[in-house]
């Protein structure tokens, strides 16, 4: 049983929920300072949603807890993508306080000035697939117009709530990796594929996921388990910011446990040959869907565009000892000619 | 227990006249130094020793600051030494009483007899007593099971111990505890003792890993390492601790509601820390003691080699005085200073609060928080005044009840992270003494609360 099938079983008052929620938007600036009085009932649930998934260890521990009904904290189109929502949510968010006044006021306040993106220094120590991810969710919040500054740290990744980078901080929470940031500005009010109907998102979702479960693993091959890459690239890199001989032992740690990740993905025995077609085979997936236009879906961008730029982009910018990925990346020239795009339009802007 | 012979078979034979083994021993040491015994000025002299038992030995002997025991062969049962003691003031408990503890202190044995008799047989003195001391040894493998209830949590402690592994009072320990939040330590330590040089040096070697929960502070620690350690005696009541420590340690954020400047403290680091401890001990009894005080000093320099490099030094004191019968006053105090030069983090700060620092206080509950989580500080004082009578109505008086007592406290202290950094150490020194006031005042409040009154064993 997953969380889905729990917001399933509300599907019928939808409407109702949604119409509430709205209700109490509206109203949540004048309510919310006055701590003393009884907050509404969606103020109640949405705070309920929120403790849960503050609380929560991690995505099992939620599914038996939650029995009386919660209301969805966030407007979505229909429950498949709520429970989407939810599910990376509870994995990827990490708030400071219990204080419901404040809670409310975060999660529904526009967009803060002073965010943060938290990410692994860039000369000398991120790795291929923390870049791509680190661009990624750059391009997105700069696709959105959120201001943001880039904070770097050795221990970014320690730091961040899901293990992994980039993260942003945003006032008192702290949200890591690209979907979820994608979902928390959404929450916000911000959102780039809020035209799109339904069975585009559904394809845009389907094509990100193409991208984790392509594009990373291959950075991650490369990086971590071609040999030639590992000893003078990784190795290198990774080591760099811990003292002797603590650079050697997170090293090893850390090729464990992709090595093990690779391996629960069947991807550890796979050779050089054989990911690389797997990478041709996505990236000529992916440039069919993008064809002549400039973007993914229509004239503007969406969280797929800046996914895809920050992969493509970093493959053929890394230079490497093993310079076959960034070959069959170049030979896609639609791909790399959407990944100057976006760097035209939306970094070398003043 | 074996036999006791209250009499050497033959004098003659005696190595140097005082010692004599029933099989010759090679001992590799220095010459065995004159065996006089000199306790707070009563000296005893000690004319003749004899081992018992002619398949094991346990050669006592002496030098003018204590009795060591060298035991080269002997494995499992009893073994016992005589010797003839000719006292030359009449203190002769004292003296029982000092070799009974260096035996027990060599923690090879148990059952320690002492048995008197008047001396007898051929090269006796007069005026001398014959002394036999019965040991039992303890076996080659000793394990246990305890439990014990830390600032963290309750744990369950395994243990196995190799009391005298070479005969040489060297000892082999491991320890795995288990607590119930899931986390589970171990260490594995080598003791060698060198009873017999000057100083009485101990050299340890231990490898331990250890798991911390600090819900207080919102983060868990993982250290893994490796302690060295001389300790050895400049005095009868100075005692000293040479320490080098490395260690990895694995800080990782507790909890979703952790605070971010904990967060940012995270991540793997490595340390390296000399450290030395000096001791001062003129009480009684280490635990409820009844006069006397008590000093230690822990000086600590972390940064030749790993990813952090501070000055820590602190100061603790006690001292007790009996008021009238079994009213025990004690005062204690201390101070600590950590200067940061690079890379200290949260887990490095000094925290204070808890029964094990500042009894009355929350754990760590005194001093900067970040989110309601305390984050420590880098200077400390605390003080407390301590009354410590037998529970009311002295039930048990002569059994259990006297392993209580009820205590009576008043402590203060202050906590203090000065913000700026890299200013004159006066400065810094200003900035704790008006925080100082704050922590007084917090203080004050908490001891105008009614003075709790706790039993603790």
């Amino acid at each position: 049983m997953s969380v889905y099938n729990l917001w399933d079983k509300e599907m019928n008052e939808a409407k109702l929920k949604t119409s509430l929620s709205s209700d109490w938007v509206f109203h949540s600036p004048v309510a919310t300072p006055r701590s003393s009085s009884p907050p509404s009932r969606a103020g109640e649930t949405i705070f309920n949603n929120y403790i849960d998934i503050i609380h929560s260890e991690s995505n099992l521990s939620t599914e038996a807890k939650q029995t009386e009904p919660l209301d969805r904290p966030f407007d979505f189109f229909d429950d498949e993508e709520f429970a989407f929502g939810i599910n990376l949510l509870n994995n990827n968010v990490a708030c400071v306080g219990d204080n419901i006044t404040k809670l409310i006021q975060m999660a529904q306040e526009p967009w803060p000035d002073n965010v943060k993106l938290f990410q692994p220094y860039e000369v000398e120590q991120i790795l291929l697939p923390d870049n791509a991810s680190c661009l990624a969710v750059q391009a997105f919040l700069k696709m959105c117009n959120l201001p943001f500054e880039v904070e770097m740290r050795w221990n970014a990744e320690f730091m961040s709530p899901s293990g992994r980078v980039p993260f942003i901080k945003c006032g008192a929470f702290v949200v890591s990796e690209l979907e979820p940031i994608v979902q928390f500005a959404a929450n916000k009010g911000v959102s780039l594929c809020g035209r799109l109907s339904t069975e585009e998102k559904a394809e845009m979702r389907a094509y990100m996921s193409l991208i984790t479960n392509v594009l990373v693993n291959a950075e991650l091959y490369i990086s971590w388990l071609d040999n030639d890459t590992y000893n003078a690239v990784t190795k290198i890199r990774n080591s760099s910011v811990y003292p002797w001989p603590l650079g050697w032992l997170q090293t090893r740690a850390k090729r464990n446990t992709v090595a093990k990740r690779l391996k629960a993905l069947h991807w550890h025995d796979k050779t050089l040959e054989q990911v690389l077609s797997d990478v041709e085979q996505c990236c000529n997936s992916l440039s069919q869907r993008l064809g002549d236009k400039d973007y993914f879906f229509g004239n503007t961008p969406t969280e797929l565009d800046a996914l895809v730029f920050g992969h493509v982009f970093t493959i053929i910018t890394t230079r490497l000892p093993c310079r076959r990925l960034a070959e069959v990346m170049r030979r896609h020239e639609g791909l790399v000619a959407h990944a100057k795009r976006v760097d035209e339009r939306h970094f070398k802007r003043p | 227990m074996g036999t006791v012979h209250a009499k050497a078979d033959n004098v003659d034979s005696m190595g140097g006249g005082i010692f004599e083994f029933e099989e010759p021993i090679e001992l590799d040491d220095e010459p065995i130094p004159k065996p006089t015994i000199k306790l707070n000025g009563v000296r005893v002299e000690i004319s003749r020793t004899k081992t018992l038992e002619p398949k094991t030995h346990c050669v006592f002997f002496c030098d003018t600051a204590a009795i060591h025991i060298i035991n080269p062969s002997s494995r499992f049962g009893s073994t016992g030494a005589t010797m003839e003691l000719v006292l030359v003031n009449n203190a002769i408990f004292q003296v029982f009483h000092f070799v009974r503890r260096a035996l027990d202190s060599m923690g090879c044995f148990r059952d320690i007899g002492v048995y008197i008799d008047v001396s007898s047989g051929p090269g006796s003195t007069p005026e001398g007593l014959e002394v036999t001391f019965q040991v039992k040894e303890l076996s080659r493998i000793v394990g246990g099971i305890n439990t014990t209830v830390s600032e963290n949590e309750g744990n369950l402690v395994l243990g196995v111990k190799m009391p005298n592994v070479l005969g040489r009072g060297e000892k082999l320990q491991a320890e795995y505890s288990m607590g119930y939040r899931s986390s589970s330590n171990f260490s594995l330590t080598a003791t060698k003792p060198y009873p017999h040089k000057p100083l009485v040096p101990v050299l340890s070697a231990s490898l331990y890993q250890q798991n911390h929960e600090y819900p207080w502070s919102g983060y868990r620690l993982l250290d893994r390492g490796i302690l060295l350690d001389l300790a050895f005696k400049s005095s009868p009541v100075t005692r000293h601790n040479l320490q080098w420590e490395g260690m990895v340690r694995d800080t990782s954020v507790l909890s979703k509601t952790t605070s971010f400047k904990v967060r940012e403290s995270s991540g793997p680091q490595m340390k390296s820390i000399l450290r030395h401890i000096v001791t001062v001990d003129h009480r009684d009894e280490p635990i409820f003691p009844t006069k006397g005080s008590w000093v230690q000093f822990t000086s600590e320099l972390a940064g030749l080699g790993g990813g952090v490099a501070n000055l820590k030094t602190e100061l603790h004191a006690q001292t007790n005085h009996s008021l009238f019968e079994s009213v025990v006053l004690q005062v204690t105090g201390s101070l600590g200073v950590l200067h940061d030069m690079f890379g200290t983090e949260i887990p490095d700060h000094f925290f204070l609060g808890g029964a094990t620092t500042l009894r009355g206080f929350t754990q760590r509950g005194v001093g900067p928080t970040s989110d309601g989580q305390y984050t420590g500080g880098t200077m400390y004082w605390a003080s407390g005044v301590h009354v410590y009578t037998p529970l009311p109505f002295q039930p048990g008086k002569n059994g259990l009840g006297s392993l209580f007592r009820s205590h009576m406290f008043l402590n203060a202290g202050c906590l203090a992270l000065p913000e700026e950094k890299g200013i004159p150490a006066l400065e810094s020194l200003r900035a704790v003494r008006r925080r100082r006031a704050t922590g007084r005042r917090t203080a004050c409040s908490s001891a105008s609360e009614p003075t709790s009154c706790n039993i603790l064993k």
